[in-house]
């Protein structure tokens, strides 16, 4: 474990999947665990593992859904794809997010 | 947290194997895909594999956190907790087992005497709303009566406030022949006016109740079966309704039964203690019968919606004034201190019950704590032979809270498990009850299972499981992880400490124990008492059985006696029979009644309170019969009839009450509405209905042949088993008369014995608490005790090795649990002091305080717990001083 590559800050893993599944459309675990290591390149550390019980949280607020499907080399895997409502918390958070970052850089680029 | 989540996750707690098996195979497809994939960037397999496990990250800190997301935490816990609990206690199957039972025992006496309480004070059987009932009374205060029937005009009054009573109706009791079954029956029955079901809320099981119009005179040849006449007189017949049936050889329309919870026992004086009447009939009174004196009827209201129990007292109030403007009777009222007031049915109903219930309800409350404080001294001794297992639970990381949790949750344990089998206890206790009880006691005693009763046995429970988890719980706090670690390290300190609270636990037990004995003794001297107490007659050895002619066939007066002298020789002439007489009104019997009288010679003055006594018309041999002594003049004799003059008899104490300074004999008196007549002799006073009465009214006898009446009992007294009798009196009786039955055959002491009934059961059930409550404390105190021995079993050997005798040993152990005892007993009797003042309308010659029995019951109690605490000793005093030193 690189000790420059922080953790994935707490709250933030829900939100990267949401906004994973909406360019991506249905995937499986691994699938999106990959996509988010890739995205995120050098920036933070993601335990692979740690996205299951942000998936399930997920499922229990009923913002995206999970289906059984084939995973590209032919294995049944469980698939997970955004609800119409996942959409549209995902633009909620998004929006929260923006908001949260330009206040924290104002504070940080500026004297307030 | 949103409700979808909520489900999911209560779903979840029935689902959590395929979850978690899921959650595994989502695992197993992500590692195999990760694998791949390195294998493809060019690994091989093993650091593929190793890679792909290295990037997903710690495996069982995920699947915590997605079970602790998945379920619901609380529950797992408490599941886990219980199935631990279970395990636990499955490991001490004797401590579980006694725990478990004595709370069945404690709670399922305390559930049954609840409900007891809950169905005979609050929701009496087959009454709708019974707290909105009420019962007419009248007293006349300077006469010093209570608890009067009332006239037919109050009534009137009542029933016609239509602001204040819903509804009101009156009652009295009758008697009826019923000749057509296989034999003549003499049937109960209760004559009611036409509202009196509207009053209790009542519904009949089939047919209809009474209309106004049925309740006529003359119009009122209609009856309602009870249940329980309609399946014993006419065996459950489905088409009785409709049928007409010979009451006293008159036609009566049978025209509906009632339900079987609906079965109130009027009796004679207008109380509802009686045996349940077998058929209602419509009274069928005249618009104004009798005069306004004429205080008879027992008369029940029900009040309105909205109107508050004090509302209606007050307006009784304004009847009792209205009541002084009645021309015909307003002075002599005014002047006796009359008033009219009412009583809530289930004040009145359960009278005596009502302390007696409570008392016993104390009672189990106190067989609970002892309960309570005994399981929670077991406890104690399981949290200090568990204290190496907590300590290594606590070296392990396991926090105080969850060793707390724990045992918090065994106690949970046992109390549920105490409660369930406290149900079944409960429900065995009171089918004990219903059938060991007295009839007239627990007779008509319907105690339902209810959703209350549940209630407060959860609760009971839940209160149990607080009161002896606290200790052990609170003890845990002491656990000294490395002093309990040590190997062979005794934990010395907090032994004792336990110990000591343990022995205050004990020393409690006895207290209470002592407290509860003291009461059931205090009873049990009174019952004693009472049974010695000069009753005026000597009731063993007679019998006696009682008959109601009908007015059809005996309406000539002479047709009575000659009945009544027929039956009499024919009951003197069975062998043992020294003497038979007839009567209305005898001791303990029928029949009785208050009746105004005026003394010839001697004008009422105004503003003096009228003369009173009890009438009793008698055949020559009831003195005889019953060896009530002549003190002066002479007895009634045959030639006392209706041709020579009327004669009385009165005992001594109206003699001592009317005639304080003058001879009675000789002296003529006037009943209310009847003819002169002489007083001829003075007999002694004896008890009517209550032998724990003081003062009674004085008693006039008047002779049977002088003033014949179709209402009598026999009585028989005989040198043999009076109570096989019942079959020679009814051939004798249907030797004068073929068709007329017998009815109420019981001994003349049973009778006495009836009265006594319901504090002789109390003094059963109360005398069976103490005894639970004596055997628990001994049960505690020898756990202590024996604990001890064991812990001091090194030092014990110490001594003896040093030179002890065995003696000094034995009484080192005894004097141990004597202490106890000793401040046991002390603090008992301050208990006791303090609320024996609950008991005094319940003693009978005793003190609240009695010396005796407060020592007795100490001295009793201080053996049970000598030989407790003595059975350890022994075991002490034999133990091999070698042995004991090297036990560790």
């Amino acid at each position: 474990m690189e000790k420059s590559k922080a953790e994935v800050p707490y709250g933030t893993l829900e939100l990267l999947i949401l906004r994973t599944l909406e360019t991506i459309g249905p995937m499986h675990g691994f699938g999106l665990a990959r996509r988010i290591e890739q995205v995120s390149g050098s920036i933070v550390h993601l335990n692979q593992g740690s996205i299951y019980p942000a998936l399930l949280r997920l499922q229990q607020k009923g913002w995206i859904t999970t289906k059984q499907g084939v995973s590209e080399n032919g294995r049944k895997a469980k698939f997970y794809s955004l609800t119409v409502k996942g959409k549209r918390q995902l633009q909620i958070e998004v929006e929260n997010w923006e908001r949260a970052t330009a206040l924290v850089a104002r504070f940080l680029e500026g004297t307030p | 947290m949103n409700p979808r989540a909520w489900l999911m996750r209560l779903s979840a707690l029935f689902h959590k194997e395929r979850l978690e098996e899921d959650l595994n195979q989502d695992i197993q497809e992500h590692l195999r895909m990760a694998t791949e994939e390195n294998i493809s960037r060019g690994m091989n397999p093993r650091e593929a594999a190793e890679a792909a496990r290295r990037s997903f990250g710690g495996l069982e800190q995920m699947k915590e956190e997605f079970r602790d997301q998945s379920g619901i935490p609380v529950i797992e816990t408490i599941g886990r907790e219980t199935r631990f609990a279970l395990r636990s206690l499955g490991r001490a199957p004797g401590f579980a087992a006694l725990a478990i039972l004595t709370l069945a025992v404690a709670i399922g006496a305390n559930s049954a005497i609840f409900s007891a309480v809950n169905a005979v004070l609050f929701h009496p059987a087959g009454i709708s709303d019974a707290s909105r009932v009420v019962v007419v009374r009248a007293r006349y205060d300077k006469l010093n009566l209570r608890d009067l029937v009332v006239s037919f005009d109050n009534f009137k009054q009542v029933s016609s406030s239509a602001e204040i009573f819903s509804a009101a109706s009156v009652a009295k009791t009758g008697s009826f022949t019923y000749t057509g079954g296989p034999y003549p029956r003499q049937l109960a029955a209760l004559r009611v006016s036409s509202k009196w079901f509207e009053v209790f809320g009542a519904q009949p099981a089939q047919g209809r109740l009474f209309t106004p119009e049925e309740d006529q005179p003359n119009n009122n040849h209609v009856a309602i079966l009870t249940d329980a006449a309609w399946r014993r007189v006419f065996g459950s017949d489905p088409a009785v309704v409709g049928k007409t049936i010979d009451l006293d050889q008159l036609p009566f329309k049978i025209i509906g039964v009632m339900k079987r919870d609906f079965a109130l026992g009027v009796n004679e004086l207008g109380g509802f203690n009686g045996q349940p009447q077998d058929i209602l009939i419509p009274l069928g009174l005249a618009a104004n019968p009798g005069t306004p004196y004429l205080e008879t009827f027992l008369a029940v209201a029900r009040l309105q919606p909205g109107i508050a129990l004090s509302q209606a007292r007050a307006f009784m109030g304004v009847l009792t004034d209205r009541g002084f403007q009645d021309p015909r009777a307003g002075r002599p009222r005014q002047d006796n201190g009359w008033g009219l007031y009412i009583v809530p049915y289930t004040d009145f109903v359960s009278g005596d019950m009502k302390t007696r219930l409570f008392i016993l309800w104390g009672a189990v409350g106190f067989v609970l704590l002892i309960a309570c404080a005994n399981i929670a001294g077991l406890m104690l001794a399981r949290t200090t032979a568990r204290s190496r297992e907590f300590a290594v639970r606590t070296a392990l990381g396991g926090t105080r809270w969850h060793l707390l949790r724990q045992t918090l949750t065994e106690s949970a344990v046992l109390a549920l498990a105490g409660s369930i089998l406290g149900l079944v206890v409960a429900y065995a206790f009171i089918r004990g009850v219903q059938i060991l009880g007295p009839e007239n006691v627990v007779g008509g005693l319907n105690i339902p299972f209810t959703l209350p009763m549940l209630f407060f046995t959860v609760a009971a429970g839940v209160l149990s499981a607080a009161l002896f988890g606290i200790a052990p719980a609170a003890q845990l706090g002491r656990v000294n992880t490395s002093e309990a670690l040590k190997e062979g390290g005794r934990s010395s300190t907090e032994g004792r400490d336990r110990i000591r609270l343990r022995s205050i636990l004990v020393t409690a037990e006895i207290a209470l124990a002592l407290v509860l004995s003291i009461g059931a003794g205090l009873l049990l001297r009174s019952l004693q008492r009472l049974q010695r107490v000069d009753m005026g007659f000597q009731p063993e050895g007679v019998a006696t059985a009682s008959l109601t002619l009908p007015e059809a066939r005996y309406q000539n007066p002479d047709r009575v006696l000659a009945f009544y002298r027929g039956v009499i020789q024919r009951l003197k002439a069975l062998p043992g029979v020294t003497s038979a007489a007839a009567a209305y009104g005898f001791p303990f019997g029928l029949g009785s009644e208050g009746r105004a009288f005026q003394i010839v010679g001697r004008p009422a003055r105004p503003n003096e309170p009228a003369l009173e006594a009890e009438v009793r018309l008698i055949t020559p041999e009831l003195f005889s019969t019953l060896r009530i002594p002549l003190k002066r003049g002479r007895a009634f004799t045959d030639q006392d009839g209706t041709q020579s003059e009327q004669v009385a008899i009165i005992d001594d104490a109206l003699a001592r009450q009317y005639w304080p300074n003058a001879d009675p004999l000789g002296q003529q008196l006037i009943l209310q509405g009847g003819a002169a007549a002489r007083i001829v002799g003075i007999v002694g006073h004896t008890k009517q209905s209550d032998l724990a009465a003081g003062s009674e009214k004085g008693i006039i006898y008047f002779s049977f042949y002088q003033a014949p009446v179709a209402f009598g009992t026999l009585l028989i007294r005989t040198a043999g088993s009076p109570a096989g009798l019942t079959r020679s009196i009814q051939e004798a009786v249907n030797a004068v008369d073929p068709a007329q039955p017998i009815y109420d055959a019981k001994t003349m002491q049973e009778r006495v014995s009836a009265t006594l009934a319901g504090r002789r059961f109390t003094i059963v059930l109360l005398g069976l608490f103490a005894l639970t409550a004596v055997f628990l404390a001994a049960l505690g105190l020898y756990g202590v005790i024996n604990y001890g021995v064991t812990q001091r079993t090194q030092e014990i050997g110490i001594r003896m090795a040093l030179g002890a005798q065995r003696s000094q040993v034995l009484s080192l152990i005894v004097s141990t649990g004597m202490r106890m005892t000793l401040v046991g007993l002390a603090l008992g009797w301050i208990v006791a002091f303090a609320i024996a003042r609950v008991l005094p309308n319940q003693l009978f010659g005793v003190s609240a305080f009695d010396p005796a029995t407060f020592a007795g019951m100490a001295v009793l109690l201080a053996a049970v717990t000598l030989m407790a605490s003595a059975i350890p000793a022994r075991r002490a005093m034999q133990l091999d001083p070698l042995e004991a030193c090297r036990y560790e």
